[in-house]
């Protein structure tokens, strides 16, 4: 079977408030591996306090899918650090 | 010590707090909090995954939030975070597991990943204290008779094809039956006003339990039934618990012969039926034994089962490195190695 060429790209570079917050985001969202390799993939890394998350897929559609998936954790990954952070609260 | 649990398998999002207060022998537990929410589809429909993990991320931080209060825990009290692995819905149990691991990640705490029905049997014996149960586990999801045998839940029997709870819940569309509280229970409060015994395809096949048979038969005649006035929809969801019910009691009743049982647990969403456990009550009189089972707090899905089972998994030394906290459909009761049980 042909490897279907990965032709659909995007990068989202997502600001969290600090380099530790970003870092936990990605090593949370990092845990789920793509479903599907073969057709779409997604690469979590941090540069500073940015949060990136590069997807490549063969499909428009799949694109996206995995896209609004992702940040639909990102968004649940944020909101709870937003109301449990307790290092924030540190002096 | 004490463990947060977060449970979200199906429609229900549970958060509970357990304490293990470990100075006495057996360690004192306390349910510091147990709240839950329940995602209601309109009538005649079932619960999506993608509306149902909606729901969960919705309300999970409002239920932490509410459990902390109620439990009057702050984050350095925690010990352990116990989370569902599986089995169950996708979307929703990925949802639940990415707040688990972000409050850890966080709060800097050890992540314990459990299996589902696990988490209701070891919830089970912890309330009803039964020593060494059959364990009936019946849900929407999950249907399992259930025993106990060198550091395994081993399954005994269980249904080939779909749960009893899913039989229930999917009659329940076809009389479009509300879904609020749950399905279940509206079916067994119609049940009790009915009268007339509908003959029903009774499936049972050793161990193991068929209901899509059943279900397609029931689902299929009940238009015409119910149009010819010879039935009502109450002695149809009556005939239907009769004859499922009826199933369930027979494998458990041999799996207790096998084993030489004197006891029954019943667990999962379906075991809060009274007329489930009136049959399983008369079923083990007859034999000598007892039926225990829990209230609703507990046989339907919750959080303080998932940190009851995961604390108990912690004592023993037991952790799920985050790398591995990926959640799984398919999760079955006998891959857990029960380390806390002799």
């Amino acid at each position: 079977m042909a490897t279907a060429a990965l032709n659909e790209r995007l990068t989202l570079q997502i600001p969290l408030p600090s380099p530790r917050l970003a870092k936990i985001a990605a090593d949370v969202l990092d845990v789920d591996k793509d479903l599907k390799p073969e057709v779409s993939r997604r690469l979590i890394s941090t540069q500073d306090n940015i949060l990136i998350l590069d997807f490549q897929t063969s499909t428009l559609k799949l694109l996206r899918t995995v896209v609004n998936s992702s940040l639909e954790m990102v968004q649940m990954v944020v909101s709870t650090m937003a109301s449990f952070d307790t290092e924030s609260e540190e002096p | 010590m004490i463990a947060l649990g977060l449970e979200g398998s199906a429609n229900k999002l549970g958060v509970g707090l357990i304490r293990h207060d470990m100075s006495t022998s057996p360690p004192t537990v306390t349910i510091l909090a147990n709240i839950r929410h329940t995602y209601h589809p309109p009538p005649g429909e079932g619960f999506l995954p993608k509306d149902t993990a909606q729901h969960h991320r919705s309300h999970i931080l409002q239920l932490v939030k509410e459990a902390m209060a109620e439990g009057q825990i702050t984050p350095k009290d925690i010990s352990v975070i116990c989370f569902t692995k599986g089995p169950g819905m996708g979307g929703p149990l990925t949802s639940v597991a990415t707040v688990a691991r972000t409050l850890a990640l966080m709060w800097n705490k050890e992540l314990v990943g459990v299996n589902h029905c696990v988490g209701h049997i070891e919830m089970g014996r912890q309330i009803t204290g039964a020593e060494n149960p059959v364990v009936l586990y019946v849900s929407g999801g999950n249907t399992q008779v259930i025993a106990y045998a060198e550091k395994r839940y081993r399954i005994f029997g269980e249904a080939l094809d779909i749960a009893v709870g899913n039989c229930l819940d999917r009659f329940a569309r076809v009389l479009n039956l509300p879904n609020d509280p749950a399905p279940g229970y509206n079916i067994e409060q119609l049940a009790k006003k009915g009268t007339k015994l509908l003959d029903l395809p009774y499936t049972v096949k050793g161990m193991d339990v068929s209901f899509s048979g059943v279900l397609t038969y029931i689902e299929t005649n009940a238009p015409a039934l119910l149009a010819s006035g010879e039935y009502t929809a109450a002695d149809l969801c009556f005939s239907l618990q009769e004859t499922v019910f009826a199933m369930l009691v027979e494998t458990t009743e041999r799996a207790m012969a096998h084993i030489g049982s004197r006891e029954v647990l019943i667990v999962g969403g379906v075991g809060c039926n009274k007329r489930l456990q009136e049959m399983m009550d008369q079923m083990a009189s007859q034999r000598d034994g007892k039926v225990f089972a829990t209230d609703e707090r507990f046989c339907i899905d919750n959080g303080i089962m998932i940190a009851q089972a995961g604390i108990l998994a912690y004592q023993t030394g037991y952790t799920t490195p985050l790398e591995k906290t990926w959640c799984t459909q398919r999760f079955r009761t006998d891959e857990v190695f029960v380390a806390w049980r002799e």
